[in-house]
C-alpha cells in the first residue's frame, strides 16, 4: 500500500488575524455620540456697530453737512429697484436717466451681482483717493424683507472672483431709517 | 497501488467556523471617526435659534458670542426668551421706539452695569437679534433703533451661513 502524499509541501496557513471586536465596541459608542453632538447649520453674525446714542433724535448727525468730505455711499433698496447714491448725488442708470441704478430682474428680485459690480468699480475708482472709505449706508423702503437686507449687506461685503479669492468692498454697513415714515 | 482519494470525504462540508469579515466596516468607521472629531467643536452652539422663526442666510463667516438675546419671531419680540410685546401692536406704534422692549434693556442694562461694579465683568452693550427673515425694514428698524438708544449699541444680526 501506497503511503498518503505528505502535506508538508501544502501546509494550510493560517492567517494571523487581530482581535478587532473591541475596537469595534468603541466605535459604535463613539460614532453615534459625535454624531448627535455635530451642528448640521452653521450661525454667523453681521456686526452692526453704531455710536451709543445720546439724547435727541437719532438720524440727526452732529457734524454739519458742509464740514463733512465723506462719500455716504448710499444703497436704497425700493420696489422699483436700488438706487446708489453719495452725499452729492444719485448714480443713474447708464441708457437711461430715470428709474433705478440696478432695476429690477424680470421675477421681481433685485440684482444683487449687478450691485456688486457696481461697488467693485466704485471702490476701484476711489482707492488711494480722499474718499477711500469701508462704511456704506443701507436703507429701505419699509415693506422690504429683512432677508433682502442681508443679501444687499452680502454684496456690498465683498465680491468673490475666484472660488478662493474675495475683494473687500464695503464691510461697515450703517442702517439708515431714510425711507420710514414717521 | 496509488492513493485514491476519498469519495466520501469530497462531498464533506468543511465545519469550520464561518467568521464575518469586519474589516471593511472598520474601515468605514475609521473615516468617519476621524471626520466627526475634525468637525467637533467643544464650545457647543453658543445660540440657539428659536422656533417660529427662519433667519435669514448670508454669507459671513463671523462666528456667534455670548450676549443678550433679542428675538424678533412672527408673533412677539422677546429678550432671552420672555415675551415683552406683540409685534402686530408695535407696527401700529408711531415713532422709532419701542417703549416695553426699551423699559426692559434698561433694566437689563442697570443689571449688567451692577455685575461690573461687583465682579469685574465687563458691560460690553452687545445684543444679539434674531429676527424672522420675513420681517418687514419698518419693524427691524424699530426694534434696532430702541437697542441703540437702551444702552445696547453693538448689535449682532444673527444668520445661517450659507453653505457654498
Amino acid at each position: 500500500m501506497a503511503y498518503k502524499p505528505s502535506k508538508r509541501g501544502s501546509r494550510e496557513f493560517k492567517p494571523l488575524e487581530i482581535n478587532i471586536f473591541p475596537m469595534m465596541n468603541l466605535m459604535v459608542v463613539l460614532v453615534p455620540l459625535l454624531l448627535s453632538t455635530a451642528t448640521a447649520i452653521k450661525i454667523g453674525v453681521i456686526e452692526l456697530n453704531l455710536p451709543p446714542a445720546t439724547a435727541g433724535t437719532i438720524s440727526q448727525s452732529a457734524i454739519p453737512t458742509e464740514a463733512r468730505e465723506d462719500l455716504d455711499l448710499t444703497i436704497s433698496l425700493t420696489s422699483e429697484g436700488i438706487y446708489l447714491s453719495s452725499s452729492k448725488a444719485v448714480l443713474s442708470n447708464t441708457e437711461e436717466d430715470v428709474g433705478a441704478t440696478i432695476p429690477p430682474n424680470e421675477d421681481g428680485t433685485w440684482d444683487f451681482e449687478a450691485l456688486s459690480q457696481l461697488l467693485l468699480e466704485i471702490k476701484r475708482r476711489i482707492a488711494g483717493t480722499a474718499f477711500d472709505t469701508k462704511r456704506i449706508i443701507i436703507q429701505a423702503e419699509p415693506q422690504i424683507e429683512y432677508q433682502s437686507l442681508v443679501s444687499a449687506m452680502d454684496a456690498s461685503r465683498s465680491i468673490p472672483i475666484d472660488d478662493q479669492t474675495e475683494i473687500e468692498l464695503f464691510p461697515e454697513v450703517t442702517i439708515s431709517s431714510g425711507i420710514v415714515r414717521r | 497501488m496509488a492513493f485514491i482519494p476519498s469519495r466520501i470525504k469530497k462531498h464533506k462540508t468543511s465545519t469550520k467556523m464561518v467568521r464575518l469579515n469586519l474589516t471593511s466596516m472598520m474601515d468605514i468607521f475609521t473615516i468617519i471617526l476621524v471626520f466627526l472629531l475634525k468637525t467637533y467643536s467643544t464650545e457647543g452652539q453658543l445660540i440657539h435659534p428659536s422656533d417660529n422663526l427662519t433667519l435669514p442666510s448670508s454669507t459671513i463667516e463671523t462666528a456667534p458670542e455670548i450676549a443678550l438675546d433679542v428675538i424678533v419671531s412672527r408673533e412677539w419680540i422677546m429678550v432671552n426668551n420672555q415675551p415683552i410685546a406683540r409685534v402686530s401692536d408695535v407696527v401700529g406704534q408711531p415713532g422709532l421706539i419701542i417703549e416695553s422692549l426699551s423699559q426692559v434693556l434698561h433694566q437689563f442694562a442697570t443689571e449688567a452695569k451692577r455685575m461690573e461694579e461687583m465682579y469685574g465683568v465687563p458691560f460690553s452693550g452687545k445684543v444679539t437679534i434674531q429676527g424672522d427673515k420675513k420681517l418687514p425694514f419698518r419693524t427691524l428698524l424699530k426694534v434696532m433703533a430702541t437697542c441703540g438708544r437702551s444702552e445696547y449699541p453693538k448689535m449682532r444680526l444673527v444668520v445661517y451661513q450659507k453653505q457654498s
